[in-house]
């Protein structure tokens, strides 16, 4: 690799790191995972570095890859996890501890979700991306984000309880829950 | 679904995300991982030269062309090119039931059959550049349509995958599934080890014949972990593989605030205690079930500290384990654990020496290694390092009862190496190889069996 790219690689590394931390750290649930895979991931760029148009969008997708064989190959681990949070977060009805305490249980939530689902909601709800975007990082159909969002939160809500605060309104994107999408891959739905 | 639980969910993504702290400077880790990765591939790209000069060498034309059409002959199809095994296999009206279940797409049955009381179908969805794998499982008899599903692999080219797919259900009655190609012949199952005297643990492995490339059998004694499988294709094992496990472990914080008491009374930081909790999970079980003791933590000098403890899972015997951790300047951290099984918890209480690579250039056997001996409850203690017959080096333990070696010497070679520990009265009450070999090894069993 030239001096030059050498250079835009490390700029790379320094900008973007901690937001691909946040978001590895999200799919992984393990801080010190999430640092080893991106690791690996940002290993992988440098070698392609010249080649790659979006280093974003390519690093993204080697840590989803990543973490979803790993989960294959290592369930177990998926349920391990870092220290609860330090602060308390905000509420807004001016309980900081129910807060505190929904959050968590949401996050609970989340880490037993399957990796691909799990992305798809980690990239529409705290990367703020579109469908269409989240389904260019996965490298799937519009189909398969629209039904694995939508069936994502209906086990959320399912895990959540009644109390969750959630109503059964069907799909918003009018994907309906049961993930029986027209040009899905997938198309598998639960009984 | 409400908007209500989707800005919940926004909101908590962002509270978790922020608990991820800053680094000014991630490049010199992600560096040193980029020159440790180069340094890998051009060793396996030597050997793979040393290989191939090899047999340009050694083997005579005729046959190396020979070998090559049983190359060919070995690969297997396409698992979308897979027949359909089980004992339902010919249940025409079920894989209908199956095939109208996940309607849409190309669905191929891998298998579907009973089995320990279970019924199972493997499936795979899509095509070449885009195929995913679900399991659905249920009590035996139960019809397509009520079973339940559960994703095994997927997305992208995985259906150009000819490796044996592996599931496991531990909630299934612990049945395990292996559909391979056809010529799949048999699978090794591993899920019992045994730990002699000398804390060198034996796979007790078993083979299970294939059943035109499938394998469905209970695995009662399985353990997380500690279950692995290799598939033989015609002649050849195939590498262990690890099921995956559907274990539900929440976090429980009342742990994780008696591992920081219990770090702080044995005067461990708490974030070796936890990390090593963590590294222990990750082998053995999840870390709410173990249980553990701190024996001794602290410095080893040049920015290494190192923690001694001994740990148990369910069914497990007491591990002694010694974790080595080195900073490096930029803050950023590596670990070795090394461990062995104890016959009777009380050897914990013994002397014990180790080798540790942290903070080295490369972390193999080859890399100079430094030892370390911790003496509980005795600093000042004399205590020497022998190469065979000759004495290496000498030292005295420090007001913790840890002598440090750096030697220079090569792990590997290190390992062979004894240390002795004397009395006040200058004779030798403890003497031991410095053979203290890697903790997923002294857990799980060597890989060749």
């Amino acid at each position: 690799m030239s001096a030059k790219a050498e250079e835009q690689f490390r700029d790379f590394v320094t900008a973007r790191w901690r937001a691909l931390l946040r978001t590895t750290y999200l799919l992984t649930g393990d801080h010190g995972r999430a640092e080893d895979l991106l690791q690996v991931a940002l290993v992988r760029a440098h070698r392609r570095w010249s080649r790659i148009d979006d280093p974003e969008l390519y690093v993204r997708r080697i840590v989803i890859n990543l973490n979803h064989s790993w989960w294959r190959r290592r369930r177990i681990a998926e349920h391990l996890t870092d220290a609860p949070p330090e602060t308390v977060p905000r509420s807004v009805d001016g309980d900081p501890q129910a807060g505190y305490d929904l959050r968590d249980e949401l996050w609970t939530a989340v880490r037993t979700l399957p990796p691909r689902m799990r992305a798809v909601l980690v990239l529409r709800y705290f990367e703020d991306l579109p469908e269409a975007e989240v389904a260019r990082v996965l490298g799937c159909s519009l189909g398969t984000v629209k039904s694995q969002s939508s069936r994502g939160l209906v086990r959320l809500r399912d895990l959540l309880g009644p109390d969750s605060g959630g109503t059964d309104s069907g799909g918003r994107d009018g994907s309906g829950g049961n993930g029986k999408t027209g040009n899905s891959d997938m198309a598998g739905r639960k009984p | 679904m409400s908007d209500q639980l989707e800005s919940r969910l926004r909101r908590t993504l962002a509270s978790q995300a922020e608990r991820i702290p800053g680094d000014p400077d991630p490049y010199p880790a992600v560096a040193r991982r980029i020159g440790r990765a180069r340094r890998n591939r051009r060793a396996a790209l030597a050997a793979a030269l040393v290989a191939v000069v090899a047999l340009g060498a050694g083997v005579p034309a005729g046959l190396r062309a020979r070998d090559r059409t049983d190359i060919a002959a070995v690969e297997s199809p396409s698992l979308l090119d897979w027949p359909t095994r089980g004992s339902l296999a010919g249940d025409a009206r079920f894989l209908a039931g199956v095939r109208a279940r996940l309607a849409g797409s190309n669905v191929h049955v891998l298998f579907a059959g009973d089995g320990g009381g279970r019924r199972l179908v493997l499936v795979a969805v899509g095509h070449d550049t885009a195929a995913y794998g679900w399991v659905l499982y249920g009590a035996a008899g139960t019809p397509a349509d009520r079973l339940e599903q559960e994703e095994v692999f997927g997305p992208s080219s995985l259906g150009r995958e000819r490796a044996p797919i592996v599931w496991f259900g531990p909630e299934q009655g612990n049945v395990l599934l292996v559909v391979g190609p056809p010529r799949m012949t048999a699978v090794k199952v591993l899920s019992s080890i045994s730990y002699p005297a000398d804390g060198t643990p034996v796979p007790r492995p078993r083979v299970v014949p294939a059943d035109h490339g499938a394998v469905l059998l209970a695995v009662p004694d399985a353990r997380p972990g500690r279950l692995f499988v290799k598939p033989r294709i015609g002649d050849m094992y195939l590498s262990a593989t690890e099921p995956a496990w559907s274990l539900d472990s929440t976090a429980d914080p009342a742990f994780w605030d008696r591992v920081d008491k219990d770090a702080a009374s044995a005067r461990v930081v708490a974030a070796d205690a936890r990390g090593l909790m963590h590294g222990l999970g990750a082998i053995a079980t999840p870390p709410e079930r173990l249980t553990y003791r701190f024996l001794w933590g602290g410095s080893l000098g040049h920015r290494r500290t190192a923690l001694v403890a001994t740990f148990s899972g369910p069914d497990t015997p007491t591990f002694l384990v010694i974790q080595t951790t080195y900073t490096h300047p930029d803050g950023s951290t590596e670990q070795d654990r090394l461990g062995r099984a104890l016959w009777d918890p009380e050897e914990a209480k013994a002397p014990v020496g180790w080798t540790t690579v942290t903070g080295e250039k490369s972390n193999d056997d080859s890399a100079p290694a430094t030892a370390a001996v911790y003496v509980p409850g005795r600093p000042g203690t004399r205590v020497e390092l022998w190469d065979g017959e000759t004495r290496f080096a000498a030292g005295t333990t420090g007001p913790e009862g840890v002598a440090v070696f750096p030697t220079g010497v090569p792990r590997s070679r290190l390992r062979t190496f004894e240390y002795h520990v004397f009395s006040d009265a200058g004779t030798v009450f403890h003497r031991a190889e410095l053979g203290l070999g890697d903790l997923s090894t002294a857990v799980v069993g060597p890989r060749d069996w």
